[in-house]
């Protein structure tokens, strides 16, 4: 058969000396820059493009493929040590990820991160290799009207997620979508809500706030509680866990739903992995037996997401490689990359050049091995890290946000944001307000609001396209549904209460 | 005593060291003043993301600079995410620093007409034009439009029913131009914008948008593919290959319109004249370099080198930007 002979081809270039030092090399460097708050792997790899003039083309875009799925290995462990997400798609592991370390069972939280981000990478690779040009077709279907009603879907799903309090839950959401109005409008070229500064023209970065709400508003945490009881060392975690077969088994189905959802989101152009990381943690969540433990350190809401975040990523490679469409910011540098080594992606990739399309297949499956080996003996060391006293790790965490988000477009004016949103997720906390729905509500509310106007200029106003199409439909149907359980649940459980 | 003296001679001797220093220090400067320029670090900015038009423009400069020993001073590319803020950026804190080149599109004459930015052209130093992409309307492959004319029939019979897709920024303006000249109200046209070409080929490709708005390397890989055709390409004469050599410009298609999207570099508006010459020669000979001309045929750039008369191009071009942007409605005036 045609693929096994791809395949092997793949392999017999992908396994040659060189480009497995390069593989490696890439995976490595990613794991770093995914560690690193704010230098994601859309910076990582543009600084890369310019030392790399001496390899040859194969091995320079199999370590660019490297650096592109190490980062999603790298982007939880801050996420989980510190409540610092290294990347946009490792906020929603900050949720459980950071309960579970503080709870002692950091080690735990960080090796399911890693073997969820193996099983997602693996899977969604053999998800590539025989389905990408029938799923980018599917992709194509993916007008407007459906980006709308599918991110509908997903704003609606977690903001019920807060249980506790629907009302507070739907008032960070509302919050959330104001602030993703900020800046330019994409339709008309007009700035809304910038107030005369060109800082906010682009709008207010997702990262700065993520960051602000969790990592900032955690060290004045921190800083409270040494306040009060003095500078002594962080309590000591009651023994370092390794996984348990228990917490193992607790993750697989997570791992298998996560990579689904994932590969589905990833696929379509402009959604990226963010998006799909909060779609796998509401699904956890709503399919769970106790939902209850969610955000106190459930295992599952570190699992699906983290596999959810890799095989989105590795999604996000099928429009690129199957119509030459970047799916996100980083494959949009990627296709930069790719041009520079003279390959045109495009729907005629894998016939023109499938030396090339199945050796970067083949170094995805190593990559990935390579990156579990490098991963599971790095969970001590960064274990390890929670050993120092509170006083010094979270004058780090202070350090290495305030460079990371500096260094984003070198604007103080971020470092400040940061800071604010800093002390608004203090008093959050406080006041139990919860952020992942503001964070959600930011990240996709301009995809949302651009879907509802570019679907409504291309039907020339035509409302009824959101219900005419067959897929938009469905989506709005499952959003109905999912929002009146949730009500009748949450009246029942007022109904019993009184 | 001894001790002392000691102490004393090794002060004598920090002290003329001290004033060499010095005095090579001010020679060094007075030198970096005239021929010894750059002499130091050069900052090249790209005001925009990592990969986008204007980090890979920047770093193919610095990329051919480099191989072919051009400049010896180390260059180092700075992403300021954002023309306007990046814009800003060069003219406030960079305008006196002769160690700083940024690059520009037409972009920045775009975000000066339509008043998202206080800057434009004249409030830097224009150095040269390096490249242009060109522009083309495409539509799917089975579409009924075979020509330019069909499409523009509809958009002038049924605008509400034709909607269109493309890039937000400079392709509008290429849509903008084209479609004004042919006579059609533009605001009557559903246009449908996207971050870029590539990203709005996806609603053309699914049929909700009838024609895209495109450079045309954004979506060659398609063109490629045959699953877009192409009806017209935006430059003064016909394009080169194969598949672009039979394509009418908008010209031959009966819209008398020309449009491109360059880029330029430019240094602040206080870099000396010594530094604007050192540039303009030094990029004169770097576009004529093989590195470059690889580099530009990779990424389907158009060579379109101009130094001197750059100012007066600059002029005539924020005069027609500026003309198709309240055509499009976008100008300052009509803000509701």
């Amino acid at each position: 058969m045609d693929l096994w002979a791809n395949i092997s081809l793949g392999f017999s270039q992908a396994i040659s000396l060189q480009n497995l030092a390069y593989c490696f090399i890439g995976a490595l460097y990613g794991t770093v820059i995914g560690v690193l708050p704010g230098i994601g792997p859309l910076v990582g790899i543009s600084i890369l493009l310019q030392v790399q003039d001496e390899q040859d083309d194969v091995s320079a875009v199999v370590m660019l493929a490297g650096i592109y799925y190490g980062s999603a290995y790298g982007g939880s462990t801050t996420s989980i040590l510190v409540n610092t997400p290294g990347e946009s798609s490792a906020v929603v592991t900050c949720f459980d990820g950071y309960q579970m370390a503080v709870q002692g069972r950091a080690k735990a939280a960080l090796a399911t991160a890693a073997i969820g981000s193996f099983f997602a990478g693996t899977l969604a690779t053999v998800a590539i290799m025989l389905l990408a040009m029938p799923i980018a077709r599917l992709g194509i279907k993916f007008t407007p009207a459906e980006y709308f009603s599918l991110l509908l879907l997903a704003l609606t799903m977690v903001s019920t997620l807060a249980t506790e309090s629907p009302v507070k839950g739907l008032f960070t959401t509302l919050v959330g979508l104001l602030l993703a109005t900020v800046g330019m409008d994409l339709q008309t070229g007009r700035v809304r809500f910038a107030f005369g500064s060109h800082w906010l023209i682009e709008g207010v970065d997702f990262i700065v706030v993520a960051i602000g709400l969790f990592a900032i508003s955690e060290v004045l945490v921190q800083a409270e509680r040494i306040q009060k009881y003095g500078l002594q060392k962080r309590e000591q975690i009651s023994g370092h866990y390794w996984i348990t077969m228990q917490e193992l088994k607790q993750s697989f189905l997570p791992y298998v739903r996560g990579t689904v959802i994932g590969f589905l989101v990833g696929v379509l152009p402009g959604a990226g992995s963010t998006p799909a990381t909060f779609f796998s943690y509401a699904v956890e969540k709503k399919s769970s037996k106790h939902p209850e433990q969610f955000g106190k350190g459930a295992i599952e809401g570190v699992a699906g997401p983290e596999a959810a975040n890799n095989a989105a990523n590795q999604g996000a490679l099928v429009p690129l490689l199957t119509l030459g469409i970047p799916g996100s910011a980083t494959t949009a540098v990627m296709l930069g990359a790719f041009m520079i080594y003279g390959i045109q992606p495009g729907p005629l990739l894998f016939e023109k050049d499938p030396a090339f399309v199945w050796t970067i297949i083949a170094s995805m499956y190593i990559g990935n091995v390579i990156l579990l080996i490098l991963n599971l003996p790095l969970v001590n060391v960064f274990a390890k890290l929670l050993d120092l006293p509170a006083a010094l790790l979270f004058s780090m965490v202070l350090t290495f946000c305030t460079m990371g988000v500096y260094s984003i477009r070198f604007a103080v004016f971020d470092v400040f944001l940061m800071i604010i949103f800093g002390i608004v997720g203090y008093f959050m906390r406080k006041h139990d307000y919860p952020a992942a729905p503001l964070l959600l509500a930011l990240v996709l509310g301009e995809m949302m609001e651009q879907g509802l106007r570019r679907a409504l200029t291309l039907s020339n106003g035509d409302w009824t396209v959101f219900v005419t199409r067959p897929i938009s439909l469905g989506l709005l149907s499952v959003t109905v549904l999912s929002m009146s359980y949730s009500v009748i649940k949450y009246l029942r459980g007022k109904k019993r209460q009184a | 005593m001894k001790a002392f003296r000691n102490r004393e001679y090794r002060l004598w001797i920090v002290t003329a060291l001290l004033l060499a220093g010095i005095g090579m220090g001010t020679a060094g400067s007075a030198l970096a003043a005239g021929q010894d320029y750059p002499g130091k670090t050069m900052l090249m900015i790209a005001p925009s993301k990592p990969g986008s038009g204007f980090d890979t423009t920047m770093r193919a400069v610095v990329t051919a600079l480099t191989q072919e020993k051009l400049v010896q001073v180390p260059m180092t590319v700075m992403n300021m995410a954002g023309s306007v803020p990046g814009t800003a950026q060069i003219v406030l804190r960079y305008s006196n620093d002769p160690n700083m080149i940024a690059v520009m599109s037409t972009t920045g004459s775009l975000n000066y007409a339509t008043g998202l930015s206080p800057y434009y052209h004249k409030d830097w130093r224009p150095i040269a034009r390096l490249i242009s992409a060109y522009y083309g309307i495409f539509v799917r492959q089975d579409s009924p439009y075979k020509t330019l004319g069909d499409l523009i029939k509809d958009l002038k019979s049924n605008p509400g029913g034709t909607p269109l897709s493309g890039g937000y920024s400079d392709d509008r303006l290429c849509y903008g131009a084209l479609f004004s000249k042919a006579g059609i109200d533009i605001t009557k046209i559903n246009y449908a914008a996207f971050a870029g070409g590539v990203e709005s080929a996806g609603v053309v490709l699914e049929g909700s948008a009838k024609a895209l708005v495109s450079t045309i390397d954004d979506v060659m890989g398609l063109l490629e593919s045959k699953q877009l055709r192409l009806l017209a390409v935006s430059p003064g004469k016909r394009m080169e290959g194969p598949l672009l050599k039979d394509i009418p410009t908008f010209r031959e298609a009966g819209v008398d319109v020309e449009w491109d999207n360059f880029r330029y570099i430019l240094g602040g508006k206080g870099m000396p004249d010594h530094a604007v010459k050192y540039w303009r020669e030094t990029l004169g000979k770097m576009v004529k370099t093989p590195t470059w001309q690889d580099m530009i045929k990779k990424y389907r750039w158009g060579d379109s080198f101009l130094a001197e008369g750059i100012d007066k191009f600059l002029d005539e071009k924020q005069v027609v930007i500026t003309d198709v942007v309240k055509k499009l409605g976008m100008d300052k005036k009509q803000k509701k």
